[in-house]
């Protein structure tokens, strides 16, 4: 497991950054896509807006956009349904075999 | 570079079959022997596989299993449109000189690797194709007031279509309201609107011109190619209602042929899910922006068979490394006035359009009688 995966398993969100030109590397790796440098690994931005959303069962299947500007697909536990640029924060996040991210209306 | 052609094709019914891919391959293989009279197994000198399969070495292990020594051979992965890159692949080594004669054999199972994409993490639990293509249909309804019943069209003229494809997953014709009606998926998607990963195989024979006429009188000329990656990771996709990747892919594809959408008589594209056909037929140039549905309703009510006239992914099913191949050898077959009750009368140039992980990347061919 890499740091990314660990971390979202005591419900941490940590995202990659390179130690050089700064820029945030999402999907996380160890290495930058853009200098090539090694990475650090910051707390992610929990605070969210909506970009697209769908929905499957009870659940709302949304494209949100973080403010470190990285895109990921969430589930938002919501009666209404979501409206686009709608603020949410990241609520619950956790590791099995695949990233868990749970969202909740501001 | 030297002219490349497509001589002979073979193929397998597409089915549920619970079959191994080497079985596939082989068999893809016999019916492309078997419809191509002048062929033996010396004459071939690269041997691609095209394939989502984990198998090893399945290029090499094809090639013994048909008696072929080839000078190159080798396994070709690029997910949904592993066939298409084969051609290119296969096209390359023709105009460099490298190869003459090419034998390009995809196939996959109903249960492909190929189906997920493991390492995009931004997708977190929706890994499933479903996910992102309710996401296009949602943002594309949004922006363009498309309706329900607009969609359901994509699918009824492509189920149509298959019924005169022998080859085809699906033989049935499916009205509006049933498409309409089907099992629901997500709040924007429902099960008619969705391709199916299936078995099957289909093979293509593509030589240099000099060598072209032992195989055919009748050779189909690659004209133009287009490939274009933006990404890996579906959520690197900035407009949800249009595909980045087709674009640049369709407009270097009409440079290098020298022609125009309005120079396509017939086109096989990547309708993976309804919503993909709608936003190509935009984004390949053959409508404007925000017509695409239009343009299918107009195809579906004049029973114009020019995009998809072997029923595309929907009605076809989706053998995802034949899948290509498929597309390929249809307007092969269309541009030799050789494509049976799916005959497109008079068509000189088509195209194919073959895509990957939510139009992550594209691949664009033209091909000319
Ligand atoms: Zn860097």
């Amino acid at each position: 497991m890499n740091k990314f995966e660990n971390e979202l398993n005591k419900g941490n969100f940590v995202i990659s950054k390179c130690q050089k030109c700064n820029k945030i590397v999402w999907p996380v790796n160890d290495i930058c896509d853009n200098c090539f440098s090694n990475v650090i690994w910051v707390t992610g931005s929990k605070s969210a807006r909506i970009i697209e959303c769908s929905k499957q069962k009870n659940d709302w299947f949304c494209l949100v956009e973080t403010e470190d500007q990285i895109r990921m697909l969430g589930t938002l536990k919501s009666d209404n349904e979501p409206r686009i640029e709608q603020r949410i924060l990241l609520d619950e996040c956790y590791f099995d075999k695949k990233p868990y991210f749970m969202f909740k209306a501001v | 570079m030297n002219e490349v052609a497509t001589v002979a094709y073979g193929s397998t019914k597409f089915s549920d079959d619970d079959i191994s891919v080497e079985d596939i391959l082989l068999s893809t293989t016999k019916s492309l022997f078997d419809q191509t009279p002048n062929l033996s197994q010396n004459d071939i000198d690269t041997v691609l596989v095209s394939t989502n399969e984990n198998g090893q070495y399945l290029g090499p292990i094809l090639s013994e299993l048909s008696g072929i020594k080839p000078n190159i051979s080798h396994k070709i992965e690029n997910l949904c449109s592993s066939g298409a890159s084969s051609i290119v692949s296969a096209y390359s080594y023709i105009a460099s000189g490298l190869s003459d004669t090419v034998l390009v054999v995809g196939a996959d199972r109903y249960d492909s690797p190929g189906r997920l994409l493991e390492w995009d993490d931004a997708r977190g639990e929706y890994t499933n194709p479903i996910f992102w293509a309710s996401l296009f249909t949602k943002s594309y309804k949004r922006k363009f007031n498309l309706s329900e019943e607009e969609l359901a069209i994509v699918s009824a003229k492509n189920h149509k279509n298959a019924i005169d494809n022998p080859n085809a997953y699906s033989n049935k014709a499916y009205t509006i309201p049933e498409i309409m009606n089907s099992k629901q998926i997500t709040a924007d998607l429902r099960l008619l609107d969705c391709s199916k990963p299936c078995t099957g195989g289909s093979a293509i024979l593509m030589t240099s011109k000099e060598l072209s006429k032992k195989f055919t009188d009748a050779p189909v000329w690659i004209k133009g190619i287009g490939q274009k990656t933006t990404s890996a990771g579906f959520t690197k996709n900035n407009d949800l209602t249009e595909l980045e990747s087709t674009k640049i892919a369709s407009i270097d594809s009409f440079n290098m042929a020298k022609m125009s959408p309005n120079d396509i008589d017939v086109a096989e594209i990547h309708d993976a899910f309804s919503i993909c056909e709608i936003m190509e037929l935009e984004d390949i140039g053959f409508t404007k922006k925000g017509k695409g549905a239009e343009y299918v309703r107009t195809l579906f009510n004049t029973e114009d068979k020019k995009i998809n006239p072997r029923g595309g992914l929907i009605g076809s099913g989706h053998p995802l490394g034949a899948t290509g191949i498929a597309q390929t050898i249809e307007i092969t077959q269309q541009l030799q006035n050789n494509a049976g009750k799916k005959q497109i009368s008079n068509a000189k140039s088509g195209l194919v359009h073959n895509m990957s992980a939510a139009a992550t990347s594209s691949a664009v061919i033209i091909l000319e009688s």
